[in-house]
Parts: C-alpha cells; sequence; structure tokens
C-alpha cells in the first residue's frame, strides 16, 4: 500500500459502556479509497466520528499522514487536514447555500497538493448549488443537501475526505450524480473513506475494502477479490 | 432601486426629521429611549438570536456600564474618560459574564446568566459607598462632543441616533460576514462546527464580547438619558424586558430588536398615558404573538406577507389560455 494517509492502529472506542470499535486497525493510502462495509451497528460511522476526534479513542493511535492526533480535539484534526461528509447531511439549514460553504472555507492543508477548493469550483462541481446560492439551506431537495455538504466540506481543502453514507436516502439517480462526483474526487488526488450500507456502490470506486462487524475488523481485501467471495460477503453484510 | 433599498432610504430619512414632524418634546426623548433600548436589544440578540444562548442577566451589564460612567463623573473626571472606563469595565464584565457561563449551554446558560445578573443588582443595591444603595446615582451635564451640548432632547436624540445607526451598521456587517455565519453555525450545529475546525467556545466568546459592547454603549446612552442609575435598572425585570424585546421582534434578524425595542418602549411611555392597565395589555400583545408569529414579529409579518401575495399571484398564462379554449 501507499504512504498512509489516515491509520487507525487498535483503536478501542466507547459509547458510554458500550464498547462500540474493539482492537480497529486499517490504512487508508494517499490519493486511495477505502471502502467501509459493514451491517447496520457495525461501527462505520463510529470509525468515522474517531477518526475526526468527535469521539475519542480509549485506546490506540490514530495517524494522520504519520502524526499522531488521537488526543487531538476536533478543530485541529480538521486543520491537519481532515473533512467529514456526515450521515445524514447535517447542513446548516438557517444559512444559505454560500452561507454554509464559506462558514467552512480554510486555506489548503500543508501538503498543497490539491488544487483550492473554492466557492467558484464548487459551484463549477455543482451548478445547481449556484442556482440556488441565496436559497436558505433548508429549502433544498435531499440530493442538493448532499451536494452542499460534500462542497462544505471540501471548501476546507482538505487532505483526506471521511464520506459517511452519501448515498442514504437519496433517488437512484441522484446517488450515480454523487457517485460521479465521488470518482472526480478520488482523481483529484484526494484521499477518501467511503463509508456505505451498499456494496456495489462502493466496488465501483473504491480501492481498497475493510468489513467491519459488531465493532471488529473482520474483512480487509480489494473490490476484485470480495465480489468472488460471495460466501465472505453472505457471512457479513447478508448479501449477495 | 429596489424596494428594500426604498424603504431604507425612507425610514432613515423619517428618523433624521423626526424631530421636525414629531410635535412635542416627550415624544422626541420616547425616541431617543426607542433607540438606545434598540441597541441594547441589537447587543442581546447577538447571543439570544444569533449564538442560540439566552442570557437573563444582561440588565447586569448594563447597569456596571451606566454605574461606571455616574460613578467617574461623580468623581470628576471628563466625559471621554467616563466614557472610555465605562466601555472597559463593562467589556472587562462581559468577558467574566462569558468565561463562568459559556461551561454551559441551554438552560444552564440561562441559569448562570440570571444568577450573575442578580449578584450584580445585589452589588448596586448593597454596595452603598460606590452604588448609592436605592437612592443611586444622580449625574450632572451630558457631553459636548465637537462642541455641540446634548441637552436639548433634540440634540440627544441625534446623537443618540448616531450611535444607533453605527451599531446597526456593524451588526449589518457582523450578521453577513464569515464570522457571523460562523456563529449561526455553533448555534445551530456546535457539533458540526468543530469537524469543521472552528473553536465554537472562541467563537461564543467573541460574541459575547461584540454583546457586551453594545450593551455597554446603550447603558451609558441610559444614563445619560435619564440622568439617573439605580439597581431597578439592572433588575430581573429589566433583564427579562429586553429579552421580550428581541423575542417578541424577531430573535436572529436584523429589524427584530428595533420593532421589539420600539413595542416596548412606546406601550410603556406612551400607551400607559391612556390605559392604567398598560402591564395587562403589554403581557396580551406578547402573548398574542407568542401565538400568532412564534418566530417574532418581523419574520411572521414577512411570512404572512409572501403568503398573501402568493395567494393574489395570478396563475401561469398557459394555464389560462387553455381553460379559455
Amino acid at each position: 500500500m501507499a504512504t498512509s494517509a489516515l491509520s487507525l492502529e487498535h483503536v478501542d472506542a466507547f459509547y458510554g459502556d458500550s464498547h462500540v470499535l474493539q482492537d480497529v486497525s486499517f490504512e487508508l493510502g494517499e490519493a486511495r479509497m477505502l471502502g467501509l462495509l459493514g451491517r447496520n451497528g457495525a461501527g462505520k460511522s463510529t470509525c468515522m466520528n474517531v477518526g475526526m476526534g468527535l469521539l475519542g479513542a480509549r485506546n490506540g493511535a490514530i495517524k494522520v499522514f504519520g502524526q499522531p492526533v488521537t488526543r487531538l480535539p476536533p478543530e485541529q484534526i480538521s486543520a491537519s487536514g481532515v473533512a467529514l461528509v456526515p450521515q445524514g447531511r447535517r447542513i446548516f439549514r438557517s444559512l444559505t447555500v454560500r452561507e454554509n460553504l464559506v462558514v467552512a472555507a480554510r486555506k489548503p492543508g500543508t501538503a498543497g497538493r490539491h488544487a483550492e477548493w473554492t466557492i467558484e469550483t464548487i459551484f463549477e462541481m455543482f451548478p445547481r448549488l449556484q442556482e440556488r446560492a441565496s436559497q436558505m439551506a433548508a429549502h433544498l431537495s435531499g440530493g442538493e443537501q448532499q451536494m452542499l455538504a460534500i462542497g462544505r466540506a471540501l471548501m476546507g481543502n482538505p487532505r483526506i475526505l471521511l464520506m459517511d453514507e452519501p448515498s442514504e436516502g437519496l433517488a437512484p439517480q441522484i446517488v450515480a450524480e454523487v457517485m460521479a462526483t465521488i470518482r472526480k474526487l478520488k482523481e483529484s488526488g484526494l484521499s477518501i473513506i467511503l463509508v456505505e450500507q451498499n456494496p456495489n456502490l462502493v466496488f465501483d470506486v473504491a480501492d481498497d475494502i475493510v468489513i467491519l462487524n459488531t465493532g471488529r475488523v473482520a474483512v480487509v481485501s480489494t473490490p476484485a477479490a470480495l465480489q468472488k467471495d460471495d460466501a465472505l460477503l453472505r457471512q457479513h453484510l447478508g448479501v449477495f | 432601486m429596489t424596494a428594500r433599498l426604498a424603504v431604507f432610504i425612507i425610514a432613515i430619512m423619517a428618523l433624521v426629521t423626526l424631530p421636525q414632524w414629531m410635535h412635542g418634546v416627550y415624544y422626541v426623548n420616547v425616541a431617543s429611549q426607542i433607540l438606545f433600548y434598540a441597541v441594547f436589544a441589537l447587543g442581546l440578540n447577538v447571543l439570544a438570536g444569533y449564538a442560540g444562548l439566552v442570557s437573563l442577566g444582561h440588565a447586569g451589564l448594563f447597569g456596571i456600564s451606566a454605574y461606571a460612567t455616574g460613578y467617574m463623573l461623580n468623581l470628576g473626571y471628563s466625559h471621554s474618560v467616563a466614557i472610555a472606563t465605562a466601555l472597559s469595565i463593562g467589556m472587562v464584565s462581559m468577558a467574566i459574564y462569558a468565561v463562568l457561563s459559556l461551561r454551559a449551554t441551554g438552560i444552564g446558560f440561562i441559569m448562570i446568566t440570571l444568577a450573575l445578573g442578580e449578584i450584580v443588582w445585589g452589588l448596586a443595591y448593597r454596595w452603598i459607598s460606590i452604588t448609592g444603595g436605592d437612592n443611586g446615582i444622580n449625574l450632572h451635564g451630558r457631553p459636548e462632543p465637537f462642541g455641540i451640548a446634548l441637552t436639548s432632547p433634540n440634540a440627544f436624540y441625534y446623537a443618540a441616533l448616531i450611535v444607533f445607526l453605527i451599531a446597526l451598521a456593524v451588526m449589518t456587517v457582523f450578521v453577513r460576514s464569515p464570522l457571523g455565519a460562523a456563529l449561526m453555525g455553533t448555534r445551530d450545529q456546535p457539533r458540526r462546527m468543530t469537524a469543521l475546525g472552528y473553536h465554537v467556545w472562541l467563537i461564543r466568546f467573541f460574541a459575547c464580547m461584540l454583546s457586551g459592547l453594545l450593551t455597554s454603549i446603550a447603558g451609558i446612552l441610559f444614563v445619560y438619558y435619564n440622568q439617573f442609575i439605580s439597581p431597578q435598572a439592572l433588575d430581573l425585570t429589566a433583564s427579562a424586558e429586553v429579552l421580550l424585546m428581541v423575542i417578541s421582534g424577531g430573535a436572529g434578524t436584523l429589524l427584530g430588536p428595533i420593532v421589539g425595542s420600539t413595542l416596548v418602549v412606546v406601550v410603556k411611555s406612551v400607551v400607559s398615558g391612556y390605559i392604567e392597565r398598560w402591564n395587562f395589555l403589554l403581557g396580551a400583545i406578547f402573548v398574542a404573538i407568542v401565538i400568532l408569529m412564534p418566530e417574532g414579529l418581523v419574520p411572521g409579518t414577512v411570512r404572512l406577507w409572501r403568503a398573501a401575495f402568493a395567494r393574489r399571484r395570478p396563475g401561469p398564462v398557459v394555464e389560462a389560455t387553455e381553460k379559455a379554449s
């Protein structure tokens, strides 16, 4: 695997007394896409929250481009180049589309590999957002809200993008649009973790796959290898 | 020219010419009160409206700057020194308020600010050597900026109007700035703001300081207007009153606190001359606003206006043609 962009090493995380992540370890390679799969409650979103610092890891280490960030608050992890597209979009509903983007604007990370994302470049990628720039975000459709959530994360000029179920609740045509965007982002050199319930979406775009099962890493593989192993997919995801 | 700009120009012209068309000194004084209470409400609106932090102790800050002005003037200092000292003390007090109260949000924030406000009220009431206790502090004279004496009602009105317009301009710029958007982001989704790289506490602290600055300015105008300050000006009722101005007008809007302060001051100062039970009337108005326009008078009126406009709008031409054929 290429240089590690984000790594979780033997991470344990808890919600209260519930031990939700148990000795979880995986690596996201630089400029690669890692698909994180698993059933409901497997710990996928928790991994995203731990990677972003929104939930503290009780044991283990989290590293961003080799630098430990385990005990850092979310704002410092964000400053080191990590951005999250959260599950359920969670846009700022009382702000306009433009304000949602402005509020997330940051200069590019130290690695400086990626073109600087600005409102103009975001609008180029999502022309529909430009049409609705002055509208309150609450009035956007689900697909547009997802585009805004992705645009907002990109405005931080991240080096690592964590995407938590970006296709959730969207119509198939909109899902195709969102996935096309994700493909473009990958081609631009961003390191991406894509959390999904639907493995077919991930197999199309990911370089590496990690499957979580009840808070543990069950499988580390590649899409090509996994697609051939129906029994394994059935065992951990209940599909195929 | 857009309709919004036209309304703005007409409003400014009406305010500037108010002493000419408003007959009677009393009403000019009422207008001055509306202006400095509007500055006070704009200050509280930074927290209650844009930051989602409802304070029930802002009258304490208002009173601190008013007392500081009166105390310094009575010690023989000039107006400029008194005003600068009052602003400084007001800001330091706000910083202390913020450090203590920003440990919580929601009901916790309300209770801490309420407690701080009551502490300040208690000090004003009991620290007699500084505050004069229940007798308060009397002032003699108003400042003379650029040689213009503010002793007449008209002159004071214009001074209050200039301060009000500056405060409104500051708030307009702030609300439209990325920092203003960030503050609203911390109100809506503080957790998400941390994930976007923001230090939520610092943004809220900055909001507190801006709120404290506007509140201190309003306190100074208040004490110069009344030439007197007593503990009554900073009790819980005063804090609740300014909060009602913000909520009734529309929290989180620029015009809301101005409309709210106009409503409260007019009912207290003008309507009370005609109706003995004006408190009952004010309460009834607030209940009506909460029931009919829970978002406040300004956003509620906009909503009703849009609904009425949409209803009157004619249908598409194509549809009409099809029906005709």
